[in-house]
């Protein structure tokens, strides 16, 4: 495999990690904002209802003393029009308070006011010396609020420890006043019990200030909100005046919080607050868990990829190995065809070698023993070799030898010829040479006897042999005996051309 | 095995993932505050100056006091406004009816003065928080025999031209059966004087004054038409600026400015900032 294949492969498994990664974070993500928003949904939810429960509760303990006043108001209104006395003010009030006190569970000291420039109590209670009710705050609220019925500012009664609420009313007069005081420990008792039933972690009455006017922790009553700065309060009024909605989430010393919102009467504001800290912080560790384990099973995933890659590796390795023993093996065949083929042939002539030559005898020999073989074994042997070697060197001893073969192998035209030795040939006839052998060797004799009689040539032109020839007969056991025969044959040709011709020349 | 598919897959899947996330994320988006939105600078940098509108006999939120000069509750708390970003405090005194188109026009950047918030007005303008709460009240003379809102039936009542007031009378009940008398603000107590007028229906905030710096006794109906807050009003446009003012309010609340301001015109506070 070649380095840039290795390096594709290697840049292809990076991005599939990541996109795996990346794409296993972005489930987990999108399913963790899921998962957190609907958290948050249920924590809104579980505050709205139990603010609203316990905003019901208030709004009808409030809505109970503003209706007392406004009722009061009424009557008290009639009474200045109409002109009665101190007295007739003073006996309603008197007649009222104690019906009013009943009806409130004890938690007020009924009905007084400044009545024409009068104090005057309900419960007949005698201001000390000195005491001007038109800068009493119960006085002032009313007055700045005219036709409404004004919540004062709360106070804390030292007495009983309670936040005190005074609501008033001008009269027709704008001067008169009417008002009562009212216990906040109705409100108080709501907001701890809301705690204590676990439906909210903190409950809170705000006035319209920001002064807490009951709180589940005891503690804060009386608190101003508003000009705290760097507590708890302060950070619950800043999300407060934030928030377009009936709900908004902060953040305090670490803590989460979600807080719930509902208006109650006098433009105060009930808040449940609830520490959503633990349940965000349980889907933190699931979504850390989660991320963990995805990329756990991204790395395993990975591995058993990267395992299954390798054996695909190996197998095209041993299949590339494979394929090159295959090609090796044709490249070594192609060799071996080549060496029989170079064994089989003689190199300087191109024709059979005595190999090839022994191998056909042994092809033939069942034929011939069979006695069903008609063939005819010619011997040629080259004369005059040994001269042209040592006279004319061996380059033109090799041209002479050559030249004889083509003489042999033009005479034998369907033969396959042979150089069994040094200058020895041997063609093997069959078929039509056999047929026309005895003219063919005569014609040999007589190519090789006029390519002699050329004087005027070079002695390697000169080409000359003696051949004698044999013929299959009956008997024979093998090429071998043939052979024989034509060798024997040759022998007597060679002896009558050394007669007429010499050793040589 | 082939690799491109199941990338495709991936990729395909990755992105729906992330649409998804980001559809989570979308929801907590705040809503983008408007282009171009240089309201504050150029108050603060380029005017160097805050130019309320006021009608100017809106006592005692803004009105002009003997001397000729402008005074009351709104203009001591805008002037604080204006001493803590360092301007200067321009009053223009407008006409109420077309306030506006003057605070489109850019005569003036904000209305500033005794309005009260309503739907229509929340639509046309950038409004503040309410920072007071104010009664629609019947204010009728000593001597007259209307003691409930049913008594105005067949009667003359008086009302300030282009106010909320006149707004909600029409939407009451008795609107059909009553003569409605539209008077400035300041002739208003003088016309029932007179007994031009049967009675008037007004701010119980601007009633305040009359009430208890007159001599002659004025008496309230037991019948109100109820409550509404006062707002400030700013250009459509302007939030920075609106933001700024209404920051200041809130810190004005907070460290007490306020509440002094409001003891200062009504013996007490009767704000509603928060």
């Amino acid at each position: 495999m070649t380095e840039k294949k290795k390096l594709s492969l290697a840049s292809r498994n990076i991005i599939t990690t990541t996109i795996l990664i990346v794409f296993f974070l972005g489930v987990i993500l999108a399913y963790y904002t899921m998962l957190y928003s609907e958290t948050r949904q249920r924590i809104i939810k579980s505050g709205e209802l139990s603010a609203l429960t316990s905003a019901e509760q208030i709004d009808k303990y409030l809505s109970g003393g503003i209706d007392i006043i406004r009722t009061a108001s009424y009557v008290l209104d009639d009474m200045i029009r109409d002109g009665r006395s101190q007295k007739d003010i003073h006996d309603y009030l008197t007649s009222q308070s104690p019906a009013i006190i009943r009806v409130m569970s004890g938690n007020t000291a009924g009905l007084y006011g400044y009545f024409n420039g009068e104090y005057l109590d309900g419960l007949d209670w005698q201001p000390e010396e000195g005491y001007d009710p038109t800068v009493r705050p119960w006085y002032i609220g009313p007055k700045a609020s005219i036709g409404r019925v004004a919540v004062v500012d709360p106070y804390l009664d030292l007495d009983s420890m309670t936040i005190m609420v005074a609501f008033g009313k001008t009269l027709c007069d704008a001067k008169s006043v009417v008002a009562i005081d009212f216990s906040m420990a109705p409100l108080q008792s709501i907001m701890e019990g809301l705690v204590e039933s676990g439906d909210s972690d903190m409950a809170i009455v705000l006035d319209r200030k920001f002064q807490v006017i009951a709180h589940s922790d005891e503690q804060e009553v009386g608190k101003s909100y508003a000009s705290e700065s760097g507590t708890f309060g302060s950070a619950l009024i800043q999300g407060l005046r934030a928030s377009e909605e009936d709900f908004f989430s902060m953040r305090y010393d670490g803590a989460e919080y979600i807080v719930y919102t509902v208006p109650v009467a006098n433009n105060w504001v009930c808040l449940s607050v609830c520490d959503a800290t633990n349940e965000f912080g349980q889907l933190e560790t699931t979504l850390i868990f989660t991320i963990v384990a995805s990329l756990l099973v991204v790395c395993v995933l990975l591995f058993v990829m990267r395992h299954a890659n390798r054996k695909a590796q190996i197998a095209q390795q041993l299949m590339e190995n494979l394929s090159q023993a295959e090609s090796d093996i044709k490249e070594k065949e192609g060799q071996l065809g080549e060496i029989s083929k170079v064994a089989f042939r003689d190199a300087l002539t191109g024709v059979g070698s005595k190999a090839a030559f022994n191998q056909l005898a042994e092809e033939l020999s069942p034929q011939i023993a069979a006695g069903r073989a008609a063939l005819a074994v010619v011997m040629v042997d080259v004369n005059n070799l040994k001269y042209v070697n040592d006279n004319c060197g061996h380059d033109k001893g090799d041209e002479y030898l050559r030249g004889c073969c083509r003489i042999i192998c033009e005479t034998y035209k369907h033969s396959p010829v042979f150089r069994v030795g040094g200058d020895e040939f041997v063609a093997v006839l069959r078929n039509a040479d056999y047929e026309e052998r005895a003219k063919l060797i005569e014609q040999l004799n007589d190519t090789f006897e006029q390519a002699y009689a050329q004087e005027d040539k070079s002695p390697w032109e000169r080409y000359s042999a003696a051949a004698g020839m044999a013929e299959c007969e009956s008997g024979d056991k093998s090429l071998d005996q043939v052979f024989k025969r034509a060798d024997k044959a040759m022998y007597g040709a060679k002896q009558a051309f050394k007669t007429t011709h010499g050793s040589y020349r | 095995m082939s690799v491109a598919p199941i990338r495709k897959i991936l990729a395909g899947a990755l992105a729906a993932a992330l649409a998804l996330a980001a559809a989570g994320c979308a929801g907590n988006a705040r809503k983008a505050a408007p282009a171009h939105d240089d309201s504050l600078q150029r108050v603060m940098l380029e005017e160097r100056e805050l130019v309320m509108g006021l009608d100017g006999t809106f006592s005692p939120m803004a009105f002009t006091d003997e001397s000729g000069e402008i005074v009351g509750f709104d203009v001591d708390v805008a002037q604080e406004v204006c001493d803590r970003l360092g301007i200067r405090l321009v009053k223009k005194v407008i006409d109420w009816s077309t306030k506006e188109d003057a605070l489109n026009s850019g005569e003036i950047d904000c209305i500033w003065g005794a309005m009260s918030a309503t739907p229509a007005r929340a639509e046309a303008m950038n409004l503040s928080d309410p920072y007071m709460q104010n009664e629609l009240i019947f204010v009728v003379s000593r001597n007259s025999d209307v003691r409930v809102m049913d008594d105005l039936r067949g009667k003359r009542v008086g009302v300030q031209p282009a106010s909320t007031v006149e707004e909600v009378l029409e939407a009451s009940d008795i609107y059909p059966d009553i003569t409605v008398v539209l008077t400035d603000h300041d002739n208003l107590l003088r016309k029932l004087q007179d007994g031009e007028l049967d009675a008037i229906l007004t701010d119980s905030v601007l009633a305040y004054y009359f009430l208890y710096t007159s001599e002659e006794q004025y008496y309230v109906l037991s019948d109100s038409l109820g409550e509404e807050g006062y707002v400030i009003g700013f250009r459509k446009g302007d939030q920075a600026l609106r933001d700024k003012v209404q920051e200041i309010i809130y810190e004005m609340g907070a460290d007490g400015t306020l509440g002094e301001i409001c003891r200062k015109w009504f013996g007490c506070d009767i704000t509603i900032v928060r």
